[in-house]
């Protein structure tokens, strides 16, 4: 429709009103820059947190045993409820829709430290009884050796692995201390492997400082029996962990012979509810950006229309002269819209590098924050949807031209013997 | 070249109606240069709009070189207006934002000519009517005279078979009067027909023709015997509009 001539005239007409062309064009700049720049914040957001997240079975549920609150079946309320591996056994084999199922014991209350002693070295620990299952619970990478595996367990071997700041404190950062012994209640480890969270987040300290032992070693030589602590479940892909847990719980109401109405006799702490609760956040703050981003946009093409108008009327005279010499309303119609779609095109497109420009300056200058290893801002490197940028451009301009299919169609009908008479 | 007739048009004025022509019969010769005149509000250029089909009659056929133009589409009145007819208006009506070149170039643009050519052409034209040094100013930047020049040159670069003048020199001074007389009675002499609308006896004296108008009415309508122009000097088919 725009071939080289029209262009040129386009190209005159716009550079004869240099401001007007200006204002209008700055409407449409800044509001594809706001909505590009917006959006790009919004995915940085959103990927930082996944980022920091990506530690974490974000779908994780932890459950552990209280004590019943009801009396049943004759027993009295109050009765402790401790969880033990025949338990274990009974959720694996009769709940469906468990991936991985960590039955995990500590040796202190929660979070709780004890020593750490290699040679005349002594550093504090938080020591737990683990098997292989709880690397799915907190991937983990391995600078030196490996994790529990089932021989360990099976054999209750006397091993452990540790976090990073055991090994330095203990051993030194550059010493490879597999194999060394370590004691934790005058009970000798032999050190198997040095972890690194997949991603340590806001916990790196507490990461760091773990010592992980087979959990039938822990339960053996720091008697606790048959006893486990609690579980970390991750249910199966596509299931809510509440109703995987909902299932556990029914289980072990029935083996600990419980009140099925009960429900504080059994904990529980899921992650996924969290997870779900940022995920909604998202929703609104996206919800929020393309509105705040599409009514700046409006507004562009509330004031191309306007100006289009005002540009019209102002130029009525000059549609009279270009018709009395040959101009067909036709042609007089299409000048309007190619004017408008140059400046819309033009202003969108430099609004959108622009865009680009500040969010590529924005991860430049956040790159070393957001790129290192233990980084903890809930930022990264933000990104744009190119199809959706430039489809919001192109719904800017259809916009915009049917904004001022109105005024152009006014500019049509000019009469020009109206609009030639001398004033 | 030119047929009118039985050509009416009035305009509602509150509770009267103001005929601004009645029943006009009107035939021009190729070649002729006739000049209308009359008093203010006489119909003069309501006339002249008629002929340059820029307005449209109530009533009347108008035959312009063989074609009827009643119930001509917009579009193919914008295209014989740019084909067969060049305007120039007492108030020059250039595009301000456009340099004298681009105006003298515009009608071509409606053409489809390249711009290259039409710029050519439109230095051609700027030249003839002496203004090629001032091709690249802006209307703002002209005198009347020079301005009028101008808008004659765009009116004469499609080479058009009727020329149009609604009081051109109206606006102008004696001396600038006439170099635009001048301009008009060269292009009759290479055979376009040229209708002129004046107020001005001494304008309209260099006339071959000349037609009163008064309240939308010819009230005269004499022609000169071959005294100053003689159409029989170009007798071999004078109009040209290729
Ligand atoms: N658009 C219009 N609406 C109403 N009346 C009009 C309109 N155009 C012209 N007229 C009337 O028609 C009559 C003829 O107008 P026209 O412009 O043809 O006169 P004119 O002879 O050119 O006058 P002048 O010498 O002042 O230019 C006038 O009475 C004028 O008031
Ligand atoms: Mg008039």
């Amino acid at each position: 429709m725009i071939d080289r001539e029209l262009w040129g005239e386009v190209w005159q007409v716009l550079k004869a009103n240099r401001l007007r062309t200006l204002l209008t064009a700055s409407g449409i700049f800044w509001g594809v820059f706001i909505l590009i720049v917006m959006l790009g914040f919004g995915n940085g957001i959103q990927s930082g947190v996944n980022k920091s997240m990506a530690g974490y079975a974000t779908n994780a549920l932890y459950m552990w045993g209280r004590a019943t609150t009801r009396p049943w079946q004759g027993l009295p309320p109050g009765r402790e409820l401790r969880l033990t591996n025949e338990d274990t056994a009974a959720l694996q084999s009769r709940v469906a829709g468990i991936d991985t199922l960590a039955p995990r014991l500590r040796l202190a209350r929660f979070r709780g430290r004890s020593d750490v002693v290699h040679g005349s070295k002594v550093t504090d620990a938080e020591i737990s009884g683990d098997t292989p299952a709880y690397q799915n619970v907190l991937p983990m990478t391995f600078r030196h050796g490996r994790f529990i595996n089932q021989l360990d367990i099976k054999q209750k071997r006397k091993v452990a692995v540790i976090g990073e700041r055991i090994h330095r404190d203990l051993f030194g950062d550059d010493v490879n201390p597999v194999g060394q012994q370590i004691q934790i209640r005058q009970i000798s480890f032999t050190v198997i492997g040095v972890f690194q969270p997949r991603r340590y987040g806001s916990n790196r300290e507490r990461m760091e400082s773990l010592v992980i032992t087979p959990l039938s070693t822990f339960q053996q030589v720091f008697s606790y029996g048959e006893e486990i602590g609690f579980y970390a479940m991750i249910p199966d892909t596509g299931l809510r962990s509440e109703s995987v847990a909902a299932e556990m719980r029914q289980v072990l109401m029935q083996r600990h012979r419980v009140d099925p109405t009960d429900y504080r006799a059994f904990g529980d702490w899921n992650s996924e509810t969290e997870f779900l609760r940022i995920e909604r956040l998202f929703v609104g703050i996206r919800a929020f950006i393309w509105t705040v981003g599409l009514a700046t946009l409006l507004a562009g093409v509330l004031g191309v229309s306007n100006i289009m108008m005002i540009a019209i009327r102002e130029r009525r005279r000059e549609f009279g002269i270009r018709k009395s010499i040959g101009a067909t309303p036709r042609s007089v119609l299409t000048m309007i819209l190619a004017e408008t779609t140059t400046l819309v095109g033009v202003s969108g497109l430099l609004g959108l590098f622009a865009g680009l420009l500040a969010l590529f300056v924005v991860d430049f200058l956040t790159r070393p924050i957001t790129k290192s290893v233990d980084a903890d801002v809930l930022f990264d490197t933000p990104t744009i949807d190119l199809k959706i940028a430039l489809a919001a451009i192109v719904a800017l301009g259809v916009a915009s031209l049917l904004a001022t299919l109105i005024p152009a169609r006014h500019a049509m009908k000019i009469d020009p013997v109206e609009a030639l008479r001398a004033e | 070249m030119i047929d009118l007739s039985g050509i009416s048009k009035s305009y509602q004025m509150g509770q009267h109606r103001v005929h601004a022509l009645r029943e006009i019969n009107l035939q021009i010769q190729p070649g002729e240069f006739v000049a209308i005149q009359g008093s203010s509000g006489s119909g003069k250029s309501t006339l002249l709009n008629v002929l340059g089909i820029l307005d449209t009659p109530d009533t009347g056929s108008y035959t312009l070189d063989g074609h009827a133009i009643e119930n001509l589409s917009t579009a193919d009145a914008a295209r014989y207006r740019n084909r067969f007819i060049g305007f120039v208006f007492q108030s020059f009506n250039l595009i301000h934002h456009k340099s004298a070149l681009d105006n003298v170039a515009l009608p071509l643009y409606y053409q489809r000519v390249a711009r290259k050519q039409r710029n050519l052409k439109a230095l051609e034209y700027l030249e003839h009517v002496g203004l090629k040094d001032r091709a690249d100013h802006k209307p703002s930047e002209l005198s009347g005279g020079q301005s009028q020049r101008v808008a004659i040159a765009r009116a004469l670069i499609t080479q058009p078979a009727l020329l149009l003048a609604d009081e051109p020199t109206g606006a102008l001074d004696t001396s600038t009067s006439e170099q635009i007389m001048n301009l008009f009675h060269e292009v009759n002499a290479q055979g376009m027909t040229v209708v002129l609308v004046t107020h001005e006896p001494d304008i309209a004296a260099q006339a071959h023709r000349s037609i009163v108008l008064r309240d939308g009415d010819i009230v005269s309508d004499r022609t000169r015997d071959a005294a100053r122009h003689n159409i029989s000097d170009h007798d071999s088919d004078p109009v040209n509009h290729s």
